[in-house]
């Protein structure tokens, strides 16, 4: 358990620089400092107020997690209970079946998108077949790690 | 698969939250292995046996495998 308490302590240093970088980033975007690089002035603060909406819900999860992992730190019991959440074996394996299905589902479809946008476009389709080249190599990779590992 | 937790853990009237935390898991994990959903790994299915005092083929029925 003690190693799970180093390891929710390095997490909370973790999430505390990342809270800090979102907290520099948007005042030194409300300054005006960055702005969105985008010509038109209508769409670039449609786009700035989509980015700052996006980091401000980000740190308010950060924030979250924080609070949690603070309060494990806190009480044995509730160490103890995020300890099993996490490593639950039944959830691991349903974490692993539904990102399989999922990653498989993804590419049959971007196979699909592949042909169908060839007939339209050249640059998306050449994107799509990028993406499987990508995640197939990728995957592959990993299977072999793993396959060598376990 | 068939296991005896259910009846090990009544007559020793426990809930499902404090079995899970007697072996580290989940309450859903637990109510998973009851009905027969989900085939917990040897050494969950070891922690479980351990905790009722028991070996793993006394909690857990291994003769659907047989077949």
């Amino acid at each position: 358990m003690e190693k799970y308490r180093k390891s929710l302590r390095i997490q909370n240093l973790l999430i505390l620089a990342s809270i800090l970088c979102l907290v520099v980033m948007q005042i030194l975007a409300c300054s005006g400092v960055f702005s969105p690089a985008v010509t038109d002035v209508h769409w670039r603060d449609m786009y700035a107020g989509f980015i700052a909406g996006a980091a401000f819900a980000m740190t308010i999860l950060f924030v979250i997690g924080l609070v949690k992992n603070l309060r494990a730190l806190r009480s044995e019991a509730t160490l103890k209970k995020l300890y099993a959440k996490e490593n639950d074996e039944r959830w691991a394996q349903v974490c692993s079946r539904a990102q399989s299905g999922a990653y498989r589902l993804c590419t049959m479809i971007l196979l699909v998108a592949i042909i169908v946008t060839g007939y339209f476009s050249i640059p998306v389709s050449l994107t799509c077949l990028t993406i499987v080249l990508a995640q197939s190599i990728i995957g592959a990779l990993f299977k072999l790690y793993w396959h060598r590992k376990l | 698969m068939k296991t005896r937790i259910r009846e090990l853990r009544k007559a020793q009237k426990l809930s499902q939250e404090e079995l899970a935390d007697a072996v580290g898991t989940t309450r859903q994990t637990i109510t998973s292995i009851e009905v027969g959903k989900y085939t917990a790994s040897l050494p969950l299915a070891y922690k479980i046996a351990h905790f009722f005092g028991l070996t793993i083929e006394e909690v857990f029925d291994f003769s659907d495998l047989d077949a």
